[in-house]
């Protein structure tokens, strides 16, 4: 039997979930109005397919995954409004970058990985922010662990050369890379 | 000795964490029980006519044979694999969008149903009955947990599930809709009414008289080739494919004396017990005969052919039309 969820229920789930969301789309989004559009499009559906949420298992992988889902969706959309001539968002990348006033190496980090790919960036963002093990991130992103692990190392590895020694140890370290299970 | 927090997630949470998002959960909730997407904004607006049109210009470009290269094919030569639970015959009693939505005590579809019923026959074989017509043959067949279309591709999940003590099946409805416009399929789901074998299942048909003495016509002679199948004559359009899939039958050739060759993308066939008089096509293996009517359109002539298939003799559905146009 379909279970809808309550409105309290919804309420719970938005407070503690929805600003991950949001901070996740922004990061993969590189634009506000974008990642706003991808946190109430995830939100919606989380609602909508919270009937085949399996309540025996966290929650916060299935929301993630629906929201990087949506975001791609989006971005999909991006480029074909983009295609099409439609003047596109106008790219906001540095909305992270000049948020970290600390130090200029901050923001050269931030640049690099602004410059990765969406796939290493889906890597990057589940697991050294959102905490997600990388068996998680697997699951999340539908690839397999290997896959998962050598879009890490390719993403670790640019940042290496595009970065100087030194100045990120997690680059040294690999970060919490392997801390899979 | 740095002077900044170097892990990355560390890096990540001080610079994301600076940014939270705009949108409230009652927007979201309201958003939610409308039931629909947020609406577009009104820059995006601009884009839905856009796209309608570019989306018109590709395909008056690529053509309307280029249907056969976006529609979906589903692999259907699947060997035959036995399952005793099917065998028998299934009633339609609803269509949903998913399974899950589906609850014995209420029906989801308003509308009247298409699919009436199946009879599930031992070696994959099946009837069906559509709008409340009785059994007849069909091109489904089906093997363990899939129905297959081999004429139309198309390759259907079922499942059977015990519902209230009674067992309904959940058979996905792959139309035009899945083959042309790649959308999700749907669910009939059909109750299981008996577990009778239907081999030997009477199927009613209608038969013509097919006895009409010869009658010779000047212009229907010739050899005729197809271009279109339509529901109704005046449907037709030179410059507008109608039909969107493969036209199964390819030409016929008319020659004195009734002789008639028939060519389709099975067989080329001719003989004593196919013919054509003025007016008409007489096919005595299948007991119909067939309308033929000659019209000149933009200069041309297209013959309109009543095709009596199986839906006509045995589902009883009124015949689709062959437009032919005759060859040089």
């Amino acid at each position: 039997m379909k279970r809808e969820i309550s409105r309290e229920l919804a309420e719970e789930i938005f407070k503690e979930h929805s600003t991950y969301v949001y901070r996740i789309a922004l990061f993969l989004m590189k634009s506000r109005e974008l990642a706003e559009d991808v946190t109430q499009e995830t939100m919606i559906q989380v609602f909508r397919k919270y009937h085949t949420y399996d309540s025996s298992k966290p929650i916060r992988p299935w929301i993630y995954k629906i929201a990087v889902n949506t975001t791609r969706n989006m971005l999909r959309k991006q480029k074909w409004l983009r295609f099409i001539g439609e003047v596109p968002e106008s790219d906001h990348s540095e909305v992270l970058e000049s948020t970290v006033v600390k130090s200029e190496e901050e923001k050269e980090l931030w640049r690099e990985i602004n410059n990765l790919t969406l796939k290493s960036r889906e890597v990057i963002i589940l697991h050294f922010y959102a905490g997600m093990k990388l068996k998680e991130v697997s699951d999340i992103l539908s690839v397999p662990l290997g896959t998962c692990k050598s879009r890490l190392n390719s993403a670790l590895n640019t940042l290496r050369k595009q970065l100087p020694r030194n100045e990120f140890d997690f680059l040294d370290r690999g970060g919490n890379a392997y801390e899979t299970i | 000795m740095k002077q900044f927090n170097n892990d990355l997630g560390g890096i990540m949470k001080d610079s994301l964490g600076q940014h939270s998002s705009d949108t409230s959960f009652d927007s979201v909730w309201k958003e939610y029980l409308k039931g629909k997407k947020r609406t577009f904004k009104s820059k995006k607006l601009l884009t839905v006519p856009l796209v309608a049109l570019i989306t018109f210009i590709a395909l008056c470009t690529v053509g309307f044979a280029g249907y056969s290269i976006m529609k979906n094919i589903d692999k259907t030569d699947d060997p035959f694999v036995n399952d005793s639970q099917v065998i028998g015959k299934w009633e339609a009693v609803d269509l949903v969008q998913k399974a899950e939505e589906f609850t014995p005590d209420k029906k989801a579809w308003q509308g009247e149903l298409y699919l009436t019923a199946f009879a599930f026959i031992k070696d994959g074989k099946m009837l069906m009955a559509a709008e409340g017509r009785n059994l007849s043959t069909t091109t489904f067949c089906w093997t363990k947990d899939k129905i297959l279309n081999k004429q139309e591709k198309t390759s259907s999940k079922y499942q059977i599930k015990e519902m209230n003590g009674s067992t309904y099946m959940f058979f996905e409805w792959k139309s035009g809709d899945y083959t042309f416009k790649n959308m999700t399929p749907w669910f009939y789901v059909l109750k299981k009414i008996d577990s009778n074998d239907y081999s030997n299942f009477k199927i009613a048909r209608i038969e013509d008289k097919t006895d009409y003495p010869f009658v010779d016509e000047a212009q229907m002679k010739g050899k005729w080739c197809s271009v279109d199948f339509v529901k109704n004559i005046d449907e037709f359009k030179p410059n507008e494919k109608n039909w969107l899939g493969d036209l199964f039958l390819l030409e016929m050739k008319m020659e004195d004396g009734g002789k008639l060759t028939s060519t389709t993308t099975a067989e080329s066939f001719s003989g004593e017990k196919i013919s054509w008089t003025k007016g008409m096509i007489l096919n005595k293996i299948d007991k119909t005969a067939s309308k033929c009517e000659i019209k000149e359109i933009d200069g041309t002539k297209y013959m309109f052919f009543e095709w009596k298939s199986g839906d006509y003799t045995e589902r009883g559905m009124k015949p689709f039309y062959y437009v032919l146009k005759k060859a040089e």
